[in-house]
């Protein structure tokens, strides 16, 4: 572990003093965006926090950061974040038959009527920060 | 030349049909979006419409009605809608690059004359979907006629009109059931104007003599009558003009009566405004102030006096601007009366880097600039009631403030309000 770095953050190629350009210029890129990286659609992408423990098994815990993005389509198997009874809930889709499911065994599943259900969007990525006290950085 | 054609795309109650994308509790019901510190009606849905609900009627006139129960009442949280809007104009740029933010639910895009009805009805879709916000599309050859194809888009199922397609015949029979006052640009002086002439529809307006028309009114109103014949008289503007005018008024959250704090709200106002004029990099060099007893839904005696202050010269600084303001407040406020509203306008703006600061001295200009920079680095960290000039940065002296009682999460912008999705 380094001791005693107080920033790592690299903006741009490193620059001669002088004022000569470096030979890395021609082949940077830029630093890693991660918005770049996990949000395909930012128009339609939405960021939700998660609250219970039924998605575990879909490596979704308790006060996750999920990226949901209302421009997919959901099919069997997506992981969703549906209407029910008025309130946001995130499930896992299953088609045959229409069922919202839990990841998790100590929940039941939510039977979908006839009518159809109200899928809000489809989640994409989950955000689970970890460490002490969930290495939250807020 | 027919092959471009214009469309409108606006957002049904906005404010209103955003809060329900994130609440699923209020949609289907009546749901009013009160103005800034809860004061008055800015939105409401078609069902609180059909309580008989008004736009701009006070709070507490509905805090007595009926029907109070069923209502949803909702602060407004502009930072959200702000949010929304931007994610509806990066979907239209998506569409095409031509497109002119209008307002905060509305834009004008130019689309191309094929398949303009097919590329109207994706985007209602595509806004829709993705963002949950219902729009309604109008289509024509002029900014004029889309508003008016905006309209009745709303009548109809598929939320789309293209009036374009319609045969010309039929277009005259529609602007002749179009009253003249909701066509775009003509306010209800203009009405009463043209009543006078006996013209009372769109389609009236649209067979005056052009050339009479400028005579007799501007150029402005011919331009409209040449727009509700097809002909496009007012181009796509892409990039909004510079600001030339800025207004901060505030419907207060209680009636104040007492000169000090008439005095002090003016100059908290002009302070707010000052720091918006260094956000756009303008510069004002006139100062008005506006004080108004409410409108005719409040009662006691009206007063609506305003006054305006010619500076040295332009600036942006948050001293010389609560300096006229409060000056200007003193000057104007009257006792025994109920002062529900205070605006300052600043009508004249200017560039930043135009002002030469020849008129002001060294010493001062240092003094503004340090405070300037101190307080707008005090507020980007600690918000913007953090701090002020005179009593502005008391926070209980500020009775006006936005009261905000209800005001939905800041879902979209702050990771401590997020959205919460279930797992249970
Ligand atoms: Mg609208």
């Amino acid at each position: 572990m380094v001791v005693g770095v107080r920033s790592i953050t690299v903006e741009g190629p490193p620059v001669v003093a002088a004022g000569f350009p470096s030979p890395a210029e021609d082949h940077y890129d830029g630093p890693l965006r991660l918005d770049d990286h996990l949000v395909k659609n930012p128009s339609a992408t939405f960021v939700l926090r998660v609250s219970g423990h039924s998605m575990t098994g879909a490596g979704i815990a308790d006060g996750d950061e999920i990226l949901v993005d209302r421009s997919l389509t959901a099919s069997d198997g997506s992981i969703v974040v549906a209407v029910v009874e008025s309130e946001f809930t995130v499930k896992v889709l299953r088609t045959n038959p229409p069922r919202l499911q839990a990841a998790n065994r100590e929940y039941d599943d939510v039977p979908i009527p006839e009518d159809g259900i109200s899928i809000w969007g489809v989640v994409t990525t989950v955000i689970h920060h970890v460490g002490p006290g969930g290495g939250r950085a807020r | 030349m027919r092959d471009e054609l214009f469309a409108i795309v606006d957002v049904d109650s906005m404010y209103a049909s955003v809060e329900q994308v994130f609440d699923p509790r209020i949609r289907g019901r009546p749901v009013c979006v009160l103005s800034n510190n809860d004061g008055c009606v800015v939105t409401m849905t078609a069902e609180a419409k059909a309580l008989g609900v008004e736009r701009g009627q006070p709070w507490f006139q509905l805090r007595n009605h009926p029907r109070r129960a069923e209502i949803v009442f909702l602060s407004s949280n502009y930072g959200l809608y702000g949010d929304m809007s931007a994610r509806m104009l990066a979907i239209l740029q998506s569409v095409t690059p031509r497109w002119e933010a209008y307002s905060i639910d509305e834009a004008f895009l130019r689309i191309p004359a094929e398949g303009a009805t097919a590329t109207a009805v994706r985007i209602r879709e595509r806004i829709g979907g993705w963002l949950g916000l219902p729009v309604k599309v109008g289509v024509a050859p002029s900014k004029t006629l889309a508003k008016v194809a905006a309209k009745r888009a709303k009548q109809r199922t598929e939320r789309v009109d293209n009036l374009a397609e319609v045969e010309p015949r039929r277009v005259q029979a529609i602007l002749d059931e179009f009253p003249v006052a909701d066509v775009w640009g003509i306010g209800p002086r203009l009405t009463a104007r043209l009543a006078a002439h006996e013209v009372g529809s769109a389609g009236q307006l649209a067979r005056l003599d052009p050339g009479w028309v400028r005579r007799n009114y501007t150029v402005v109103v011919e331009r409209t009558v040449r727009e509700l014949r097809g002909i496009s008289c007012i181009p796509l503007e892409c990039s909004p003009p510079p600001r030339r005018q800025m207004v901060h008024c505030r419907a207060l959250g209680k009636p104040v009566t007492d000169e000090h704090e008439v005095v002090d709200t003016a100059s908290t106002f002009a302070q707010r405004i000052a720091a918006k004029l260094r956000r756009h990099h303008r510069a004002a060099g006139l100062v008005q102030v506006w004080l108004s007893s409410g409108g005719s839904y409040y009662s006691g005696a009206p007063i609506d006096v305003h006054g305006s202050q010619a500076l040295l010269e332009p600036t942006n600084a948050a001293r010389p601007l609560a300096l006229a303001a409060a000056r200007l407040a003193r000057r104007l406020y009257q006792p025994g009366y109920q002062y529900r509203r205070i605006g300052i306008i600043l009508p004249d703006l200017v560039a930043e880097h135009q002002v030469t600061g020849m008129w002001t001295t060294a010493k001062n200009r240092t003094i503004d600039e340090a405070l300037t920079a101190a307080i707008d680095s005090v507020t980007s960290r600690y918000g913007k009631a953090a701090i002020g000039l005179g009593r502005a940065g008391v926070r209980t002296r500020a009775e006006w403030e936005m009261k905000q009682q209800v005001r939905s999460p800041a879902y979209t912008t702050r990771w401590d309000e997020l959205l919460v999705a279930h797992a249970r």
